[in-house]
């Protein structure tokens, strides 16, 4: 009676690895960096909500701010910063995996870059600091984007 | 020569020990019925003071030194448990059947704080091999018709399987308070559930700082003393397990405070979290917003409050309109500059799901405080693959690492081998071992090594087995909740646990008995299931190995995005930040900072899910100048809770 539950149990558990064996998929190049399908010129907040062109967009945290494009095509985005313990706020403009700009904002600053991919263009605050009175931010005041002529 | 083994027990506990294990076939009985009787007593008295020891050891590790887990005399909880758990069966085995009231009252009381002593090691696996152990005697002892002959041994069963049960009912029991903070106002001695920060310290309240409760006339003589000494972090006070709420619910907090001198710029800092544990926003005086500046400003406790008053004054603060998604909320107490000092006193603490604060009730018992370390530790068995820590896939790399030796194993140098799989980075937790007896003999003396295990084992049993009393039952019962728990651990390599099956195996020999051994195999039904786990445990190696083989050929995750910077300064913090494409599934990223020498892990992230994720992966503090790597490795966790390895990347930085 022991050996016949024993091997049913062991029987369970080849085949349940067996079907997990089967069911997984081998990486290949085509699906290493598809691009993620998304309404051209929509700007997407840290916290998912979608912006509506009316306001400027505080980063009072390290987070990530996105728009979607078209290639071929220009993005002008105006950033304001502040300085903490000599250093403002560090921001980071990348498409995929590749950064376009990325260096300190002390007070206004006007970034434009151009696009050749198409895909998500991505916003980064990423050297927060929050010690009570002082506290390193980043406002993205506007961000204007528009096609290139082919 | 008859005197002397009447006189020296514990001789007459080896020598038992010596005839199960090593004599099965002595020609010369033990039918000495009082050498017996003296040798469990002196077995029974060397488990009631170890219960006792373990026990005081236990309470004074958790509740004095604020240890979250007792690990008694060993290096890990997990251990103890092993120690604890095959204590418990000890005591059952013991027979007291000619010892007086007084005895068997001792007995009990060894038995409660033993179990006591287990549940405070928090080691699930030994808690749960207990309770299952536990639960066969008590099948057994039905099966045997427990109701005509009520023997004493049963109703030792029955009464520690009373003490199990009634000990997880009092932890999950319905609280009657409204305040869901255990233990709130510091008076027993325990502060669950609250982190005490650096320099915080439960302090003792002098006659002229006493506080009486207005709503119940309670008299509190102790607070938690809010300090701080070196005026790096602001940080005094924060709850050490997450409250758990309802979205759209309204709850409330209120607690008394009683300023020093000192104090000046403490705030209450509320924060909302997502069933991840990810920030949703902080409360401010304006409401909610990702930080308290945005929020109206903190809610500081001296805007309602005259500092120099030198009086108790209780704070109540309205909890409600919960940020979209909310599952815990989080409360600490903060200092808004870096003075140092002495900022007062808090006691009283209340949180309830209530518009208005309500009269101020103590929180669940000290009983419950007591072992509510364990709470949460229980609470995770909700999630069984995860609470194995990635015992599985240590495992898996353990076969691994075995079939490149599967016969007489590495030796001591498998250490090196685990960790230059460990600095390989596939291992996805840092384990410092394969977390199985078992698997541990397979590496260290391969298949030759293990089949001698089961073999002594099997010796073992066979012969425990042949005794055939109800102690030598229950210790086989007990054997098998350790070998179990071995599978989890590997318990019995350390002393203390081996001390204890050795006291445990001896405590099976019979108070009057005729030794009745024999040659003959077929006699024992144990060996036979015994060889047949040892043939199921070989085919499950050897279909788990081609699993193993195929490990980096598994997709499921890879990196649509990442936002990090590429220049660093020396020990500035920066986040990196990514998008990730899931097919369904639980993914675990690690991130590692790799110089041309060495890496070390940054941080580790679990996102369950499928399709689009976008988060933060982890701050990097680059503490030296030069060239690095940072290094994602992106694994899925599959069946049966096995984490596989599924893609990498990387990419350079460099630190001015």
């Amino acid at each position: 009676m022991t050996k016949l539950s024993l091997s049913a149990l062991l029987l369970a558990l080849v085949l349940l690895l067996i079907s997990e064996l089967a069911s997984t998929k081998v990486v290949t190049e085509e699906n290493i960096s598809r691009v993620l399908t998304c309404d051209e010129g929509t700007v997407i907040l840290p916290n998912g909500d979608q912006w509506n062109r009316t306001s400027t967009i505080p980063l009072p945290e390290n987070g990530v701010v996105r728009v979607c494009v078209k290639s071929p095509s220009e993005v002008e985005i105006s950033l304001r910063g502040n300085m903490v313990h000599g250093y403002g706020s560090y921001t980071v403009i990348a498409q995929h995996t590749e950064n376009l700009w990325e260096g300190y904002i002390s007070e206004q600053a006007i970034v434009s870059v151009a696009l050749d991919q198409s895909g998500w263009l991505t916003v980064a605050f990423v050297n927060d600091y929050y010690d009570p009175p002082l506290d390193r931010n980043l406002w993205i005041e506007d961000i204007k984007y528009w096609r290139s002529e082919e | 020569m008859e005197t002397s083994r009447h006189d020296m027990s514990i001789c007459v506990g080896t020598q038992s020990l010596n005839s199960i294990a090593l004599k099965p076939y002595s020609t010369h009985p033990m039918d000495d019925s009082l050498t017996h009787l003296k040798h469990h007593k002196a077995i029974n008295a060397i488990f009631i003071t170890l219960a006792w020891m373990l026990a005081t050891i236990a309470v004074y590790q958790v509740h004095l030194l604020g240890d979250e887990r007792a690990s008694l005399y060993s290096s890990h909880p997990n251990i103890a448990g092993g120690q604890a758990m095959l204590l418990l069966f000890g005591l059952l085995s013991v027979r007291s059947r000619f010892s007086t009231f007084r005895v068997k009252l001792l007995h009990l009381s060894g038995l409660l704080a033993t179990v006591g002593a287990l549940l405070l090691t928090g080691s699930r696996g030994a808690i749960i091999c207990a309770v299952i152990g536990v639960g066969v005697l008590c099948v057994r002892a039905i099966q045997r018709r427990l109701f005509r002959t009520v023997a004493l041994h049963k109703v030792k069963v029955l009464l520690a399987l009373a003490v199990l049960v009634a000990a997880v009912a009092m932890l999950t029991r319905h609280q009657e308070t409204p305040n869901q903070l255990t233990n709130s106002h510091f008076s027993a001695p325990t502060n669950y559930p609250w982190e005490v920060s650096k320099g915080i310290q439960r302090a003792s309240l002098s006659s002229d700082t006493h506080l009486v409760l207005p709503e119940t006339g309670e008299h509190i003589a102790t607070a938690l003393h809010l300090t701080q000494s070196p005026p790096q972090r602001q940080e005094l006070l924060r709850t050490l397990v997450p409250l758990f709420v309802e979205e759209g619910s309204v709850y409330s907090l209120s607690f008394y405070f009683l300023p020093t001198t000192e104090a000046s710029d403490l705030f209450v800092r509320i924060e909302a979290h997502d069933n991840r544990g990810r920030l949703l926003g902080r409360l401010g005086k304006g409401g909610w917003a990702t930080t308290e500046s945005l929020a109206g400003g903190p809610l500081l406790l001296e805007d309602n409050f005259v500092v120099s008053s030198n009086t108790w004054k209780r704070f109540s603060y309205e909890i409600d309109d919960l940020p979209t998604h909310t599952a815990e909320i989080v409360v600490a107490f903060y200092s808004q500059g870096n003075d140092s000092g002495s900022f007062g006193y808090i006691t009283a603490i209340q949180f309830e799901q209530s518009e208005d604060a309500t009269e101020y009730r103590q929180g669940p018992t000290p009983v419950n405080a007591a072992f509510g370390r364990l709470v949460p530790r229980l609470i995770e068995l909700r999630q069984p693959l995860d609470s194995l820590g990635g015992r599985v896939t240590g495992w898996l790399y353990s076969l691994k690492l075995a079939a490149d030796s599967p016969l007489f194993g590495y030796g001591s140098s498998y250490v090196d081998r685990w960790t230059e799989l460990q600095n390989s980075g596939q291992l996805f937790y840092a384990l410092t071992h394969p977390h199985s007896l078992f698997l541990q003999v397979l590496l260290q003396a391969g298949a030759v090594g293990l089949a001698a295990l089961f073999a002594g084992l099997a010796l073992l049993i066979h012969n425990i087995q042949k005794i055939g009393t109800k102690s030598s039952r229950t210790v086989l019962v007990g054997i098998y909740a350790c070998l179990t728990h071995n599978f989890f651990d590997p318990t019995l390599v350390h002393g203390e646990v081996l001390l204890t099956l050795c006291l445990l195996i001896v405590s099976a020999m019979p108070i009057t008995t005729q030794w009745k051994p024999s040659r003959n195999w077929r006699y024992t039904k144990q060996f036979p299931q015994v060889l047949v786990t040892f043939a199921c445990l070989t085919l499950l190696l050897l279909v788990s190995l081609p699993l193993v083989q195929d490990i980096t050929s598994v997709s499921g995750i890879t990196v649509e995005g990442l936002q990090a910077p590429r220049h660093y300064r020396v020990d500035h913090s920066f986040a990196v930040h990514a998008a990730l494409d899931m097919e369904p599934g639980t993914y675990y990223v690690r991130v590692q900072k790799c110089t041309s020498d060495r890496c070390e892990i940054v941080n580790t992230v679990d996102i369950k899910g499928e399709g689009e994720w976008w988060g933060r992966l982890a701050l990097i503090a680059p503490t030296t100048i030069g060239a690095s790597e940072i290094r994602l490795h992106l694994y899925r966790e599959t069946f049966p809770g096995i984490v596989l390895h599924a893609a990498d990347f990387a990419f350079p930085i460099s630190v001015s």
